[in-house]
């Protein structure tokens, strides 16, 4: 009888032990099912963010460029020109109307 | 009540476990078994499935490169746009939409209608429209199906006319048609290429499934030209034609140390931005392209020959005839008659029958020899497309009349380009530079790919005979030269006039249409600038002296300010600083 016993306290034990390293294995599978999920959703969450930020680079090099058309137009010799002739009063100058300066 | 469990019994038990197992092994097997054949067999396939759900493979058209000008200052670029397109057939109500459409495009409601019913499954409603087009075509809310955006490129040119014939424009789709867009488009041109985006159920962006290696993007071109002096030379240019009634006018402007274009200007000019609404006849840059008689101007060319052959010095004297003289029945004319000039003087007051002297003391040979080292018989490669050898037979060919004509410029043609080449020869002390408008090309990470610089074709005459040419050459803009009026004050100008009777449609030469021209540099010792002015069929006037000559003046005057060169006169030591008097623009 004693002998009964230790075997089924043994074997008690033993099925313990390997419902426990199941149970770890369950649960990193899950945690690892979780991760992966997370991962996935990171993911695609950082390829909308890329795709938007893209999006965004587009439209302020558009902007960028216009303004650039914008900075030549007002640069433009005609414009200035006609700034310095009719606003300012501006000539060019004569030679004797040049002083050199050494 | 008392339930009794069940007695465990060993025996029954286990055939049943065995049975659940065998039953629970043999599904995973079967699973297992088709996630082999899934797998192995099938998966490419379905990888390549469930790729193209969410792969788009999506063209990308680089943008056309910049033109800039010396100092960067943009001249060409190109932007996004967007054109519309539709479907007609899909178009709901399309009656009523109609002039909806046409309002919201900026178009005809008759060239609306008319598309609409071309029968054809797709239209362009408008090609590259505006912000402002675009966004009220999208309040119409016309259905996906029926109207589609295409993102397009468009060039834009924020100068508008400046430079307008040098510069070109390019067709609706991108492709150079004209000038620097035309002949550099290979360079300009932006690459297609193929990229892999990916795409949500949905069809929304998700970023770029591959980044491409290279840049799409084509290279950046630069000028020579400066914006500055261009627009300088346009309005002097503009001027001389209009006071002189004109039908039209060319300029250019050279650095004679360099060969760099710094200005090309054509009148009449037009916009590229809408270059359609010009006559193609104003597109082309006639500098380069269009070859004429220059007249008087290859009287400076003559004397180059003459003194380099040792035949004749300055200072040589030839008897002009009073005013008449006859080679095999023609007769050549002075504007006033002479008796002994020398050729320091048959250049300044422009001596036909002084000419026509030096000529036949060089000889026929000669004469063409050194028109050829001035490089009048071949085209100036200078990166326009379109160019022209000019006219110049060979001398064989030529009668004692033919010689007579060429040594003052008639029956001979060369084109505005190769008359500035040429004149830059004498103003750097006789070295013939292959002039240039392209000075770079740029990758659109920064890399210079390509990079021009001075390059010497040959030596035309030698430094001496070119410091007697710059001395006859500042004497015509004195008291008593042709050139009076292209005198600046405090610089010395070398200059020569030309008017050249045109030919009338019999192939006559007339006494009512001419081509009044003026070509010189400044200042003499150092030449910053080589100009030449030409105006076309002028009707108030009609000597090169009086119609161009105050256009070459204005050019080099504002050039020499812009350029911060100081007057060469007086006491003026080197190295000095320029400023304006109080209240006057530097």
């Amino acid at each position: 009888m004693v002998g009964g016993s230790r075997r089924k306290s043994r074997r008690d034990r033993y099925l313990v032990k390997i419902t426990a390293v199941w149970v770890v294995v369950l649960m990193m599978c899950i945690v690892e099912i979780f991760f992966y999920t997370w991962c996935s959703v990171q993911c695609t969450r950082l390829r909308y963010e890329i795709g938007r930020q893209e999006k965004l680079a587009e439209t302020l090099e558009a902007e960028k460029k216009a303004l650039r058309i914008e900075i030549a137009r007002l640069k433009s010799p005609a414009r200035i020109t006609g700034i310095a002739r009719d606003k300012l009063g501006m000539v060019i100058p004569e030679t004797d109307q040049v002083i050199v300066i050494p | 009540m008392r339930y009794s469990r069940k007695q465990y019994e060993p025996g029954k038990i286990k055939p049943r476990i065995f049975l659940v197992g065998a039953f629970f092994s043999l599904l995973y097997l079967v699973i297992a078994g088709r996630v082999v054949y899934l797998q192995v067999y099938r998966g490419e396939m379905l990888a390549s499935r469930a790729s193209g759900e969410y792969r788009r493979t999506c063209v990308t058209a680089g943008k056309r490169g910049t033109i800039f000008d010396r100092n960067h200052n943009e001249l060409a670029v190109t932007i996004d746009a967007v054109s519309v397109g539709l479907h007609p057939s899909s178009i709901p109500e399309a009656k009523a939409i109609i002039p909806k459409l046409a309002k919201a495009a900026g178009l005809e409601i008759g060239a609306v209608k008319s598309k609409l019913a071309s029968g054809r499954s797709f239209v362009w409603l408008k090609r590259l429209m505006t912000d402002d087009e675009v966004a009220a075509v999208k309040q119409l809310n016309l259905p996906p199906e029926a109207i589609e955006y295409i993102a397009e490129q468009k060039r834009v040119y924020p100068n508008n006319s400046l430079a307008a014939q040098l510069i070109g424009f390019t067709g609706i789709d991108g492709n150079g048609l004209e000038g620097v867009e035309y002949a550099w488009d290979d360079e300009l041109r932006g690459k297609t290429l193929s990229r892999t985006v990916l795409m949500d159920a949905r069809k929304r962006y998700l970023g770029a499934g591959d980044v491409p290696i290279d840049s799409a993007d084509g290279n950046d071109v630069i000028l020579t030209i400066d914006s500055a002096i261009q627009y300088t030379t346009e309005n002097a240019l503009e001027e001389a034609v209009k006071d002189s009634q004109a039908l039209s006018g060319m300029a250019v402007v050279m650095n004679p140390e360099t060969g760099e274009i710094l200005a090309m200007a054509n009148y009449p000019c037009f916009n590229p931005n809408e270059f359609g609404s010009f006559n193609r006849d104003v597109w082309r840059n006639r500098i380069v392209t269009d070859a004429f008689e220059p007249g008087s101007v290859m009287k400076v060319f003559l004397a180059a020959g003459s003194i380099e052959s040792g035949l004749c010095t300055p200072d040589s004297v030839f008897f002009c005839e009073d005013g008449e003289y006859m080679i095999d029945g023609h007769c050549i004319h002075d504007s006033h008659g002479h008796g002994w000039l020398t050729m320091r003087e048959i250049i300044k007051i422009s001596s036909n029958i002084g000419a026509v002297k030096i000529s036949e003391k060089i000889g026929r040979k000669n004469l063409w020899e050194t028109l050829r080292r001035f490089g009048f018989d071949s085209r100036p490669d200078i990166g326009c497309p379109g160019g022209t050898d000019g006219l110049l037979s060979f001398y064989t060919q030529w009668t004692a009349v033919d010689t007579s004509a060429i040594a003052f410029g008639q029956g001979v043609s060369a084109s505005a380009i190769q008359l500035v080449t040429a004149v830059s020869a004498i103003a750097n002390g006789g070295l013939l530079l292959k002039p240039y408008v392209v000075s770079a090309m740029v990758e659109p990470d920064g890399r210079i790919v390509r990079y021009r610089d001075r390059k010497v074709i040959r030596r035309v005459i030698s430094e001496q005979t070119s410091a007697y040419l710059k001395e006859m050459m500042a004497a015509v803009t004195t008291e008593g030269g042709t050139g009076e009026k292209a005198a600046i004050e405090g610089y010395t100008v070398c200059g020569k006039t030309g008017t050249a009777q045109k030919l009338n449609a019999r192939g006559q030469y007339t006494n009512k249409d001419y081509v009044a021209s003026f070509l010189g540099f400044a200042p003499s010792d150092k030449p910053r600038v080589a100009v030449l002015v030409v105006v076309n069929s002028p009707k108030k006037g009609y000597y090169g002296g009086v119609v161009a000559a105050p256009a070459f003046r204005k050019i080099v005057h504002e050039s020499m300010n812009y350029f911060g060169v100081p007057p060469e006169k007086k006491d003026s030591p080197e190295n000095l600083m320029v400023v304006a008097k109080k209240g006057v623009n530097g």
